[in-house]
């Protein structure tokens, strides 16, 4: 009796610890995010790979997650948190190409998109 | 009860193709240049397609380009072609990526994708058939739906489409086929003509539309024996440019020259194996694009027979009937299935089962069976049998595959 009651403490305990850390967790301050701005080192890249374009998107919010997306061409992800990326396309790929960032968190999610011209 | 039978040996030849992978890689098909099966008939075939490509060219000349290291997919099919009448088939084709991967150049990387591809549902019409000339003409209508995945991502990206298991848009197919048997059947002599053409795809992420594809291919076949049957096709290819919001998209599309050998084995157990291997024997491209190196096809088939011939028997009972084997000639599945029906027609006959090897019919019956009767049946369908020849009008009458007389 005396072993099971303690069983059934160090149970309880182990499960209020585990609520405080999740407390602890939702205690993060998150805002609908904001994409302040996106931006490249060059517009106009040449087709091959040689030269990418490096793009940023700085956003607000808090715990922010980013996905990039492209219609042609290669995005690579250069920096840990992903909001840095290079661009390059092939031969296939020239003309104008949109380069779209969805930034997101809990509160929702905001995108906003760049004009890269490839070039031959 | 709905009883599988399975009917004959015949190997299906899966050509499965592929072309540049430069943004429109979409999705290998196979060509359907196979006549379609017999009535009630299911075939069931899976098949693999292994493709690589390493090669930039420009025009029709070999460049130095490097952007994609190299690119290439392993692709399973699984069809299904289903005999409606005597002169319609349906067919219905499943792809699906076991592997879809890209490598860049610069940085070495590696970008790969898995998951359902395309589907395809198509109808064949047996529009012309001469038994005499063994010549038949067979027109396909092919409708490709985007069922797999288009949205598949690598971390944070977003992948590209070259790489997205499914070409992400519908594609309709129009072919014709045209085969020409040669001495009994030994040679055979086809043509296969088709059009493919896409639709547009139009979603927030993608505005694009591949290049519709011409394809006309001559292939030739020896049946060295009754299992092993050899082909050497030849295609042309053409494909358009492709357009990206309107707007033609330079470095895509170009002509292809291709050829194909393959062999198709019928085995003992009843399957049939076959593999092909696409080499590329000329490329002119637009722009610059990078080109298949060569691609290897490996596929195995079945048909089954959907409707049993044989009425439902007591075992028990045939086990008190009296038998008898007696000696029909034959070849194929197709002479089986022929052979066993008209045996049963004869008064009496409970169960009747003809042995391609050893071209014995094995029947069990109530009484008496009446010999003289299922011997003029055989040989007036085309069968020399124990006791008559058949005549050379019917036997020429028999299926370009049941010229048993060639095969000996």
């Amino acid at each position: 009796m005396k072993a099971t009651t303690i069983v059934f403490a160090l149970l309880s305990l182990a499960f209020f610890s585990s609520c405080d850390e999740e407390g602890t967790d939702s205690n993060i301050q998150t805002e609908m995010p904001i994409i302040d701005s996106l931006t490249t080192n060059s517009n106009r890249i040449q087709a091959g790979g040689e030269f990418p374009a490096i793009l940023h998107c700085y956003a607000t919010g808090g715990d922010l997650n980013y996905t990039w997306e492209v219609d042609l061409g290669d995005l690579f992800a250069i920096n840990e948190d992903g909001s840095e990326v290079e661009y390059m396309a092939s031969a296939c790929c020239v003309g104008e190409r949109d380069i779209k960032c969805t930034v997101t968190n809990d509160k929702g999610d905001v995108n906003k998109s760049i004009m890269i011209t490839i070039i031959p | 009860m709905m009883r599988f039978l399975l009917l004959s040996l015949v190997g299906l030849c899966f050509n499965l193709q592929s072309l540049a992978q430069c943004c429109a890689a979409g999705n290998p098909s196979s060509n359907g240049d196979v006549l379609g099966i017999q009535k009630k008939s299911l075939s069931v075939s899976a098949s693999y397609l292994h493709s690589y490509s390493d090669t930039y060219f420009e025009g029709d000349q070999v460049s130095d380009w490097d952007y994609l290291k190299n690119t290439n997919f392993d692709f399973m099919m699984l069809s299904f072609n289903y005999g409606l009448t005597d002169k319609i088939n349906i067919s219905t084709e499943l792809g699906y990526f076991l592997d879809k991967s890209i490598q860049y150049s610069r940085n070495d990387y590696i970008r790969n994708s898995d998951g359902l591809a395309d589907a395809t549902i198509g109808i064949q019409y047996h529009l012309y058939s001469n038994k005499e000339q063994m010549i038949n003409i067979a027109p396909k209508l092919k409708v490709s739906l985007p069922i797999g995945q288009f949205d598949k991502m690598d971390g944070i990206i977003v992948l590209p489409i070259d790489i997205q298991p499914s070409s992400g848009n519908y594609k309709l197919n129009t072919s014709i086929l045209i085969t020409k048997g040669f001495f009994g059947s030994k040679f055979s002599l086809s043509s296969f003509l088709s059009s493919e053409f896409s639709q547009r795809i139009n979603t927030q992420r993608t505005d694009y539309k591949y290049g519709n594809l011409y394809n006309g291919s001559i292939k030739i076949s020896h049946r060295s024996s009754k299992k092993l049957i050899s082909s050497l096709s030849f295609s042309a290819l053409f494909r358009e440019n492709a357009l990206s919001k309107d707007i033609l998209m330079e470095s895509t599309g170009g002509t292809y020259l291709r050829l194909r050998p393959s062999i198709s084995y019928s085995l003992k157990n009843k399957y049939s194996v076959n593999t092909s291997v696409g080499i590329p024997i000329y490329n002119n491209v637009n722009g610059t694009q990078l080109t298949n190196k060569f691609d290897i096809a490996i596929g195995v088939s079945k048909i089954f027979r959907i409707i049993s011939l044989e009425p439902q028997i007591d075992y028990q009972i045939l086990e008190t009937l009296n038998d008898r084997k007696l000696f029909v000639d034959g070849v194929c599945g197709m002479c089986k299935e022929r052979i066993e029906g008209l045996a049963y027609k004869v008064k009496g006959v409970k169960w009747a089962d003809w042995d391609l090897e050893n071209k014995t019919l094995t029947l069990k019956f109530k009484d008496v069976l009446n010999e003289e009767k299922l011997a003029k049946v055989l040989s007036k369908a085309g069968h020399d049998n124990w006791q008559l020849k058949a005549g050379e009008k019917a036997y020429q009458n028999l299926h370009s595959c049941c010229k048993y007389r060639t095969m000996h």
